[in-house]
């Protein structure tokens, strides 16, 4: 319930008054405008690079960290409307000139990388932003100040209406327009537009595309950091503005096309309107109805409004992910039967905060595995496996604490939560592929994080849901240790055995060549969708041990952080092979659990990580250890 | 009854019109060879007989039956195989895993969550990669053969579904000249043993005229001549518009050739 808004509803609906219906029109207006301003950064730099740039909604926190330090010393000069605006175009160049630096730094090493790498490191980004942040700035939100001469509220109809509200549609139209021209009235523009259209042909024309790409990053950049600017009149800067933006700017894009702007403006109108509106409709559900209309345009239409569909992809080239699954050798199945044998005999030696740190790094081995049946073996990218995993551990929790399970039917629950969610979400984003893909896969899971938070009465809101306990006989540490290391071994067997079936090859051969697979009968959209269940299972049984062996839930469980966990697992392990998800899981929370206690720079650290692997050994730990193995064996590198 | 009938097939992209009215037949055991300069419509052609795209009108039918505009894997499911004009094969997987994932997929098992796909079908898949030429590297990797290698693994999987039909879009670019003889006179074997019913493409003029039943000259997305491959050279408009005059050079020497024993 949020009061003062429902009290004002439940005022003016009887009539649903022209005045109110203008208000919120504007305010429709208002929130287009700035959407429009941060997606339309986004997409430009798509359209050029064709990276997805997570880093994005840091550039735009930067811009409103950048103006609201700017702020205070222009305003002391003199308390005037220029001197706010100065601010905000410093701000936009200040934020421009780091977009700048990081297209020079790191973006220029990755063009040629695959999808999943690039989003990962400009996610790696984002984490090293986020501790900058509050480094420099500290963790708490600090309040702008009002623009001068645009205080107050004008009367529309009767009904207030902020003022600087309006000033924002106006510098919504104002980019809009800057940014029309300069697509279509200057050469730069001309080179912004070919370059989204057709990226080798631009190259092949001899222009500079150094400079293009740096120029399109500036402009990119600027707009972020002129939109964050923007806000600080309106809402404090904090460092969690970032993702909450993105997610904003990504649904634009999407539904408006990558790549196009107009289709950024069309698409910032309706989300405008629709949230505007949809207060009134549903109070607590408007982000569900945006993902909805999200979910809607990319079924029917799902290169977007105003996108265009890439090409059929008819090039040959090695797909990231694993390459050739050998049948089980005599020597695999003795380092198998060693490793296994090792963690049986564990409990022996290891003290009750090692059992806890190895239950975690089990339940973590089994859900990363899952994601690298996705990724590895779909070639399905997707950014949103922390949902699967949430919802199996709130399945598991709410059936102990609203059905008054007990421990056994919860951990059969979990997969089944775990695969129903993932057979309705898989349900859409299997129609889709590539970048759109992975996109539907952020989005489905920001809806369920959402209704973890929103969905008080059932999922406890922010509290989350407490005293999930095992069963008695499981309660003694170690007979849970022996438990989830059973379920997770036993859970990897089972996808590993699908990974050698039938379908496991039908849907890595869809993973190769689409095209291929459909000329040979096979339904790719169909096998997708049933990997998304597979997947989705088997990370709904590592969220049902996870809950029990934490005894609580919250809805970190389900957010984007723990999504980027389990992909940074998969890239420090390594994609190439079956066990990089397994040694990545293992690796990334004992190194987790190692430093998390010495610094509170962690998300910095990990970043730091991602970034390394990604520019320096993209095969991660295990694709090293193969490559250089057998030179060892051999007596060194030759 | 005629294998493959197409009768009136049009597509247009934008204000490009790529095909338009175009027909012909391909019977059982027939090589038929679409030949036409770049942009003449022949992949567009291709496609819409492979249900990659939905023709604007028009109408194809197989064995009797339509199958204008269903999916390829439909369309696969009926009996028409298919190679593409760059080379698509599971690059990741072994030759013969290739071709057993068609096997599979032929013996609706793709969905199947237990067993094993590199012993399911291997034996099917063997004897097809021999068909092909390709027994000695059935356990290589893809990616690491020679391009006309994987356009044979690509024949191979098309021939998995025991197709009536194959359609192959230039099934000799990119090889070397001696090796488009060699997988020619294997199509050739193969469509004569199997009564299979063959439509490619080709720009190699030794190809068309040296293992083609019949040839469609195709020329801005119209038929402009049809018959067989003397006539067809033969034919003033093909030459002047099409071949050139090397190419009727080409042509006829790949006719003499053709005449001797």
């Amino acid at each position: 319930m949020s009061p003062p808004r429902n009290a004002a509803f439940t005022q003016v609906h009887p009539t649903m008054s022209l005045a109110f219906v203008l208000t919120q029109f504007l305010n429709g207006l208002a929130g287009a405008a700035s959407l429009f301003i941060v997606a339309s950064g986004l997409t430009i730099v798509f359209g050029v690079t064709r990276i997805v740039n997570f880093a994005h909604g840091s550039l735009y926190m930067l811009g409103a960290y950048v103006a609201v330090t700017l702020m205070a010393p222009l305003l002391d000069v003199s308390r005037s409307l220029p001197m706010f605006l100065l601010g905000l175009v410093v701000a936009a160049l200040v934020t421009g000139l780091l977009g700048v630096a990081m297209e020079m730094l790191l973006l220029r090493r990755i063009y040629r990388s695959p999808e999943l790498l690039q989003l990962l490191v400009t996610f790696g980004l984002v984490l090293v932003v986020q501790d900058l942040v509050i480094r420099v700035w500290g963790p708490l939100e600090i309040l702008g100040p009002r623009a001068p001469g645009l205080k107050g509220a004008i009367s529309v109809l009767g009904t207030p209406f902020p003022t600087y509200d309006l000033f924002v549609i106006a510098m919504g139209l104002a980019v809009f327009c800057g940014v029309w021209l300069l697509l279509f009235r200057t050469r730069f523009g001309v080179l912004v537009r070919a370059a989204t259209q057709d990226r080798d042909m631009v190259a092949a024309l001899g222009v500079n595309q150094a400079r293009l790409f740096t120029g399109a990053l500036f402009l990119g950049a600027a707009l972020a950091g002129l939109g964050g600017a923007l806000q600080i009149p309106r809402a404090a800067a904090s460092p969690q503005m970032d993702i909450a933006v993105l997610t904003d700017a990504f649904v634009v894009t999407v539904i408006g096309g990558m790549g196009s702007v107009p289709g950024a403006a069309l698409a910032a109108l309706l989300i405008g309107q629709l949230n505007a509106f949809g207060i009134v409709v549903a109070p607590k559900s408007t982000l569900v109805l945006v993902f909805l209309l999200m979910a809607v345009v990319l079924v029917v239409r799902p290169q977007g409004l105003l996108g265009r569909p890439e090409p059929l992809a008819l090039r040959v080239v090695m797909p990231e992910g694993f390459i050739g699954l050998a049948p089980m050798t005599a020597r695999g199945r003795q380092v198998i039967a060693g490793v296994l044998a090792v963690l049986v005999a564990l409990p022996l030696v290891a003290d009750a905060y090692t059992l806890k740190v190895a239950i975690e790094v089990y339940v973590l081995a089994l859900a990363a595995f899952a994601l690298a049946f996705l990724i590895g073996n779909g070639g399905l990218v997707s950014f949103g496996h922390a949902a699967y995993f949430g919802i199996g551990a709130y399945g598991a929790g709410l059936a102990v604490k609203k059905l008054g399970l007990g421990m056994e039917p919860a951990l059969v629950l979990a997969p089944l939560a775990g695969a129903l969610a993932a057979a309705a979400f898989g349900f859409f984003i299997a129609r889709l592929s590539g970048i759109y893909l992975a996109m539907l896969t952020l989005a489905v899971a920001q809806i369920a994080y959402a209704a973890g938070v929103q969905w008080v009465d059932v999922t406890g809101g922010d509290n989350g849901i407490v005293g999930v306990w095992p069963a008695r006989w499981a309660a003694n540490r170690v007979v849970y240790y022996y438990l989830t290391l059973a379920l997770s071994a036993a859970g990897i067997a089972v996808l590993t055995c699908v990974l050698h079936a039938p379908f496991g090859y039908a849907l890595r051969a869809a993973r190769d060549s689409a095209v291929r697979a459909d000329a040979i009968g096979l339904d790719v959209v169909a096998l997708r969708r049933l990997a998304f269940v597979v997947a989705g299972a088997a990370a709904g049984l590592a969220g049902g041990l996870y809950a029990f062996s934490k005894g609580s839930i919250d809805p970190t469980l389900l957010a984007i952080p723990q999504s980027v966990d389990f992909l940074a697992m998969l890239l420090m392990g390594g994609l190439q092979h079956v066990a990089g998800a397994l040694v990545g899981a293992a690796a990334l929370h004992v190194l987790r659990d190692f430093v998390l206690p010495l610094t509170d720079m962690w998300r910095m650290l990990l970043g730091a990580l991602i970034i390394g692997i990604v520019l320096v050994a993209p095969q991660g730990i295990v694709g090293g250890v193969l490559r250089w193995a057998p030179r060892f064996a051999r007596g060194g590198p030759s | 009854m005629t294998l493959l009938v197409v009768s009136g097939l049009s597509k247009a992209f934008g204000g490009v019109v790529a095909a338009r009215d175009v027909s012909f037949t391909v019977a059982r055991g027939e090589l038929v060879a679409l030949i036409g300069p770049n942009g003449a419509g022949k992949s567009t052609t291709f496609n819409m007989v492979g249900g990659q795209l939905a023709p604007d009108a028009g109408s194809v039918m197989l064995d009797g039956a339509p199958i204008t505009g269903l999916a390829p894997r439909a369309i696969w499911r009926l009996g028409v195989g298919r190679t593409f004009q760059i080379a698509q094969a599971f690059v990741s997987m072994t030759a013969a895993e290739n071709v057993a994932v068609a096997v599979q997929s032929a013996a609706r098992r793709s969905f199947g969550l237990a067993g094993s796909a590199q012993r399911e079908g291997r034996d099917v898949a063997l004897v097809l990669l021999e068909a092909v030429g390709l027994t000695k590297v059935a356990d290589h990797v893809v990616a690491t053969l020679a391009y006309g290698d994987i356009k044979r693994v690509e024949l191979a999987i098309a021939l998995a579904g025991a197709p009536k039909l194959l359609l192959m879009d230039e099934p000799t670019a990119g090889m070397a000249r001696g090796e488009r003889h060699a997988l020619m006179e294997q199509v050739a074997a193969l469509a004569r043993t199997r009564g299979l019913g063959v439509l490619f493409t080709e720009h190699d003029m030794d190809a068309v005229f040296g293992h083609a039943d019949r040839v469609l000259a195709l020329v801005a997305g119209k038929i402009v001549a049809e018959g067989t491959p003397a006539a067809v050279q033969a034919d003033e408009a093909v030459q002047r518009l099409y071949l050139g005059a090397s190419g009727a050079r080409i042509a006829k020497a790949a006719g003499v050739r053709r005449g001797a024993p």
